[in-house]
């Protein structure tokens, strides 16, 4: 409880992700903007985010205050294994602790990231959430917290709810739980925060107590411009560096390599065949698919009729047999052969080509169905090299840890430069004197030459992007 | 439950409604059911992949694509799989995957990767053949569960699930409820309450001329941002909506991905008309006791005490006097739980001030005293079962006693 004026005294609790502050206010004192009365429960209410701001105005204005808000505790410890930071690791910290303990920090991917994660949570001692987007990340965290603190380290995720002073958890749960655990954490840690902006993810920024905040991402912009969302939630961007800032004395050289295979004889055929449908269905309606409201436009039309479901049918299919062409599939098998003794990623735009991927060639794969103890029994077999290579949809796309990995082979993709920027990371993870490797297979006179023509606008590919 | 993008509507002049259906689309939705339901059942045994595939077989018009899609997504959630793989599939996997490494690892200039020959290795190192092996490789994927059971309600009922889960469809995309509810007793107006309280919703409620409640339902954090973080909550709320007696409900929406804002109005007193479930024994007990008596008569009570912030009651009874027209409501807590008895003392020192009697066992280890120097609410702790004259008691003395308690309350001050 503060020091202060006599006989008036207010009592902070945290309400739902909300704060609920009672009692008696000073004269001519305010809580705005912060915080606004409630008729529905007779107090004043603010969103947990405001808990900082409220602390320090009932400090500077010498308000007595009960916080039975706040449920973090300082940390028992810090970090058991030190590990010299990198000159870039220190400067990200230091700026980070400069900005009051919130804000972003880019850097690429492989770059170490989350070791400046780890520096943020011994640097402030407090209970910690990390606040990860797959379960593979998750996973990936609770490794490094519990080596890194010689501690106990909870997961909010794929069916574990067991809540510790440092906590790994998923957005999806952030969302669904934060409203109940939101007051336990002094800092909270958004890996890869370029998807907080989104509307669910970022109310449940918004429901967290947490007065220390630190973003993490190699991509923090987003092409609907919400990353502005940023400040807000996380703090400013506090420090930056690019792939090619880092490449060479943090990161393995590498080369991406475009091939483009022909569709066989009867692929051609009816991927003509049904690309012609799609086209003249969009052509009849006037639909332009460049334009921002295309797709949608497509999708709307589509429904209304049978002929326009023939449409969707038609769509899907050619796109089916660019992206899982023939002799894709053949080239994998010449690649696996070639890099027979290096460590090998598949990355393929939908599940079904995954495991169609994993069925032909004999490779283990990791999906969103895959339970974490065999993710964990695969990722390990691929790291001491009982495996050769993985295959995967979406889920290794962003932030797993994979330092042997030297070859990535880009079966399919969508048109996101963050996703093939996401995929390149993966095998650029600094060790010995590694190249890495980045095959790209498209289908030649299809429209995936244009997808790929899109996601390849980044400077990691020579294109125009940042 | 279903998503809303399965939820047939109109939208028109900022208003979002569920589609009408014809007489002749009724039949059709029914035929539809009936379909689904068969191939379900038809398919007992199979892969959830192969049920599936053949419930995507059903053939319908554009129109009535939703309508399908949502029956089947029912259907198949209300149908029992078996999620247990005979063989270990990781097991296996992980064999075949390790042989598979070896051989390519081995593979003498210009030879070819053996995929026959690794599964057959690896088939015969398992005891098993390798067609067997490589069908069950991915055994224990969502897709290869087997179907126990198909749903046990008929097309009618699949129905009837259906329109329930195109409403909360829509409750899911609420920021905000308003419900205009009438209960048939205390014990109704109790369960949704707890409800409300259970999904940690908030609301606010005003009596309506002609009885019954308005209230407006959202949660903590709407104060902010119309939100459809409680939409769930909203959506799982309207069981215990439609079991009140009489409820209007309407909502303000955020519609699709453009989060559009409609609103949405329904009407669920029709939907309802199941007969009142009976007073508890105890309230049915002193109903009739009182039904005739003098000078205090009962009947069932019509309102629900609340204090904003603090909490709220619902009375069971309310008895008035004969002879001067006073009334005193009564809550019968029986002996079921301690904690509600303190919640009660809670609402009367922060001022409730309608005047009520609690009526409470005394295996509950409570003490008539904790209300002692209450003006408008006693408590009555009985043995056994309720005394009405030790009950009649009390609410004599709590018209009675107003001015003896400003008396003491004033002898505390000097």
């Amino acid at each position: 409880m503060s020091s202060n004026a006599p006989g008036t005294s207010i009592e902070l609790r945290f309400a739902s992700g909300t704060l609920e502050l009672r009692g008696t206010l000073p004269d001519q004192f305010s809580l705005a903007p912060h915080a606004a009365w409630d008729a529905r429960s007779r107090c004043f209410r603010a969103p947990a985010i405001a808990y900082a701001d409220i602390v320090r105005l009932l400090h500077r204005e010498s308000v007595a205050y009960d916080d039975k808000a706040r449920a973090y505790v300082e940390l028992e410890r810090g970090l058991s294994v030190l590990r010299e930071p990198r000159p870039f690791q220190t400067e990200a910290l230091q700026a980070w602790r400069e900005a009051k303990g919130r804000g972003v920090v880019v850097l690429p991917t492989g770059a170490g990231k989350s070791h400046v994660a780890v520096l943020a949570i011994d640097d402030k001692r407090r209970s910690s959430l990390v606040v990860a987007p797959t379960l593979d990340l998750v996973r990936q965290w609770y490794d490094l917290l519990r080596t890194s603190f010689a501690c106990d380290v909870g997961i909010v995720g794929g069916g574990t709810y067991d809540v510790q002073p440092l906590t790994v958890t998923t957005y999806d749960s952030a969302c669904l739980h934060m409203d109940h655990f939101g007051a336990r954490f002094g800092l909270v840690i958004f890996d890869e925060c370029h998807h907080l902006p989104g509307p669910s993810y970022a109310l449940a920024a918004e429901l967290c107590l947490a007065p220390f905040r630190l973003g993490l991402s190699a991509t923090p912009e987003r092409s609907d411009g919400q990353d502005s969302k940023l400040l807000r939630l996380v703090g400013p961007t506090v420090y930056r560096k690019d792939i090619v800032e880092l490449t060479g004395p943090y990161l393995a050289e590498y080369e991406t390599v475009r091939v483009e295979v022909d569709l066989s004889p009867e692929e051609r055929a009816e991927y003509e065949l049904e690309r012609g449908i799609y086209l003249d269905f969009v052509r009849g309606q006037g639909i332009r698919m460049g334009s921002a409201r295309g797709w949608n436009d497509f999708i709307m039309r589509a429904s209304r009729t049978a002929l326009g479901q023939r449409a969707m049918r038609a769509y899907r299919r050619q796109r089916e047999l660019s992206l899982g062409a023939q002799a894709k599939l053949d080239y994998i098998e010449r690649l696996l052969e070639a890099h027979r003794h290096e460590k090998v990623l598949i990355f393929t735009q939908d599940n079904a080509t995954a495991y169609g991927i994993s069925k032909r060639f004999l490779v283990p794969i990791i999906t969103h169905q895959t339970k974490i103890k065999e993710r964990s029994e695969i990722l390990e077999r691929f790291s001491d090299g009982r495996y050769q290579a993985i295959a995967t949809s979406k889920v290794l796309n962003e932030g797993v840890d994979v330092p042997d990995a030297s070859v990535a082979i880009i079966i399919s993709g969508s048109g996101s430069v963050r996703e093939h920027v996401q995929r390149l990371g993966r095998i650029l993870r600094r060790k010995g004197d590694k190249f890495a490797t980045l095959y790209e297979l498209v289908s030649r006179k299809t429209g995936e030459v244009a997808t790929s023509e899109r996601r390849r606008e980044h400077a990691a590919y020579g294109g125009g992007g940042a | 439950m279903i998503s809303s993008d399965l939820v047939r509507v109109r939208k028109r002049n900022g208003v979002l409604t569920l589609a009408k259906e014809s007489a002749e689309a009724r039949l059709r939705a029914r035929a539809l059911a009936e379909e689904v339901l068969l191939v379900i059942a038809g398919h007992v045994g199979q892969t959830r992949i192969a049920v599936e595939e053949a419930l995507s077989g059903l053939e319908s018009t554009p129109q009535e694509k939703k309508l399908l899609s949502a029956l089947k997504k029912l259907a198949l959630d209300d149908s029992a799989f078996d999620g247990n793989a005979a063989l270990d599939a990781p097991s296996l996997r992980r064999e075949v995957f390790s042989r598979a490494v070896l051989a390519r690892q081995q593979l003498a200039i210009g030879a070819r990767f053996e995929r026959q020959a690794v599964l057959t290795g690896a088939a015969a190192s398992l005891g098993m053949s390798a067609e067997t092996l490589e069908s069950s490789l991915y055994s224990d994927l969502r897709s290869a569960e087997r179907l126990l059971k198909a749903p046990s309600y008929d097309a009618e009922g699949l129905l009837m699930r259906h329109a329930r889960a195109e409403v909360q469809a829509v409750l899911l995309c609420s920021v905000r409820v308003v419900a205009e509810v009438r209960c048939a007793s205390a014990d109704q107006y109790r369960a949704l309450f707890h409800k409300l309280k259970f999904r940690q919703l908030l609301f606010q409620m005003s009596r309506r001329e002609g009885g019954g409640y308005r209230i407006e339902i959202d949660g903590p954090y709407s104060l902010f941002e119309s939100v459809t973080k409680y939409g769930l909550e909203l959506a799982l709320l309207l069981p215990a909506l439609e079991a009140c007696e009489s409820v209007k409900l309407s909502a303000d929406l955020r519609w699709g991905k453009k989060r559009e804002k409609l609103s949405f109005a329904l009407d669920l007193t029709q939907a309802t008309g199941a007969e009142p479930a009976p007073a508890r024994d105890d309230v049915q007990g002193l109903l009739d006791a009182f039904r005739e008596s003098e000078p205090w008569r009962a009947e069932s009570a019509q309102e629900v005490l609340e204090l904003p912030g603090i909490g709220l009651c619902v009375p069971d009874v309310c008895f008035t006097h004969q002879g001067t027209g006073e009334q005193v409501l009564c809550e019968v807590l029986g002996f079921w739980n301690r904690d509600a008895v303190w919640r009660r003392i809670e609402l009367v020192e922060k001022g409730l001030a309608t005047k009520i009697v609690f009526v409470v066992s005394a295996r509950l280890r409570v003490s008539e005293e904790l209300l002692d120097g209450a003006e408008s609410a006693a408590l009555y702790v009985y043995k056994g079962a309720i005394n009405h004259k030790a009950l009649q008691r009390k609410l004599d003395e709590l018209v009675a006693s107003a001015p003896a308690a400003a008396t003491r309350r004033a002898a505390r001050k000097k």
